[in-house]
């Protein structure tokens, strides 16, 4: 009985463990040249966006080459949407989200084509 | 007689080989998670050397002999010989080190930890922290006093170029600046300390003595909006006269009367350009430009762009070894 406790505590912590490293290891490189506002997240291909990232940070925008730390989201492809200083909002689509490296996912302004005004 | 006719010619074999040591320039690249040296000469590329992951801030022992380079997503202080590019055991740094400064006595390294809102010091003889200051939030810049007395440290997120006593360790003056302070470069005579504000767009010049703010660069360029105009890495000449400031996605280094603070001349150069580092004799600047993946070569008597070379993925750091 007391071995059964010991291996579940011991599991636990292991599970709790691991959630951690990875929910630490889920940060977005900012690799375009302009500063990034709002940002959201949706299972690629539907409308469930996420909550703004962005609130995520000290001051609340992703500057260029920052890191942003993402929550409430688990490893898979991502529909991006953000909103820039410029006020220009931008989709891309299809981003693989991934734990087990320093960043889950960066963006760079070559992926910038899907971009409107935002109204 | 020959060996002694021949002696002469050696002598000044050796002294012309000697003489004629080349500089290399040294660049990290923070996302190819390498090291591209470059010959200063004939700006070619002569290796790649692989170093831990994103590494950004560089600098050069006093000897020139090893390199220091901030793996900022392995939280170490990589070392590599120059001399045989190997990478030695790497010097512990405190956690997402990004930039940092060797105090002149060739001993300490003064570490930004942006995650943890302080500055580390590095005995590198010990290879261990000796000590933690508490700064403010996103420490970044790090520049050290040419008497090594004061090290300022600039703070991204409180907007703040904080006045560290060198022998207390104590903030003695929080200089407020604009908006994401980045770099800061003290004037060769400790007069004065630079320092570049990324989003505010501006070089506060701050009275070393007074610690306040006496005068404030902006840059304005034909054609390019002021958003994209987002000031970081600073050099300035030894005499005095001239100042080089890196201006980002403006893709231009704005080069500065240091006497009057007047812009002179704006110099474009690749994408993003970030970071800046004079050769020896301060004839050239080398840039790194951080979108274009590339290196420009400034020609400082003529002040223009003579060459850019491709190096690796985003370059961040820059160094020469003499």
């Amino acid at each position: 009985m007391v071995v059964h406790r010991a291996i579940a505590v011991c599991s636990l912590l292991f599970i709790i463990a691991a959630v951690a490293f990875g929910a630490e290891r889920m940060r977005f490189w900012n690799l375009t040249t302009t500063t990034i506002k709002e940002l959201y997240l949706a299972p690629a291909g539907t409308t469930q966006w996420s909550v703004n990232q962005c609130k995520n940070d000290a001051d609340g925008v992703v500057d260029p080459d920052e890191r942003l730390t993402i929550t409430g989201v688990t490893p898979g492809k991502y529909d991006v949407r953000l909103v820039d200083k410029k006020g220009r909002m931008c989709t891309v689509a299809n981003v693989e989200i991934v734990t087990g490296r320093p960043y889950a996912f960066s963006i760079s302004d070559k992926q910038l084509s899907n971009c409107s005004t935002k109204p | 007689m020959r060996p002694l006719l021949l002696a002469p010619s050696i002598l000044a074999i050796a002294l012309l080989t000697a003489g004629s040591h080349a500089e290399t320039v040294l660049v990290s690249n923070e996302k190819g998670n390498s090291i591209t040296v470059l010959d200063g000469e004939s700006l070619t590329v002569l290796k790649t050397i692989p170093v831990g992951q994103r590494p950004r801030g560089i600098v050069l022992s006093r000897d020139n002999r090893l390199l220091f380079i901030c793996a900022s997503d392995d939280d170490t202080i990589d070392v590599l010989d120059l001399d045989d590019y190997t990478l030695k055991e790497p010097l512990p740094s405190g956690p997402d080190p990004e930039t940092f400064a060797l105090h002149p006595d060739g001993l300490h390294l003064y570490v930004s930890n942006e995650d943890d809102s302080l500055v580390s010091i590095v005995n590198i003889k010990e290879r261990r922290v000796v000590g933690e200051i508490a700064v403010g939030v996103e420490p970044e810049g790090i520049g050290i006093s040419p008497d090594g007395r004061w090290v300022v440290n600039t703070s991204e997120t409180t907007s703040m170029a904080h006045f560290i006593d060198n022998e207390s360790h104590k903030i003695v003056a929080n200089v407020l600046v604009d908006s994401r302070p980045r770099h800061a470069e003290w004037t060769s005579d400790g007069v004065e300390v630079w320092v570049s504000a990324e989003v505010g767009g501006t070089v506060s010049v701050i009275d070393a003595v007074k610690r306040e703010v006496t005068h404030k660069i902006s840059f304005a360029i034909p054609g390019v909006p002021n958003e994209a105009i987002q000031p970081v890495g600073i050099l300035l000449t030894r005499d005095r006269k001239w100042a080089f400031v890196a201006l980002g996605p403006a893709n231009r280094v704005a080069l500065v009367d240091a006497q009057s603070y007047e812009v002179k001349r704006y110099l474009l150069v690749g994408q993003r350009v970030w970071n800046l580092a004079f050769n020896r004799d301060q004839s050239r600047v080398f840039t790194t430009n951080g979108i274009s993946n590339d290196v420009s070569v400034i020609d400082v008597a003529a002040q223009r762009v003579i060459k850019s070379v491709a190096v690796g993925e985003q370059p961040w750091g820059i160094a020469v070894r003499p």
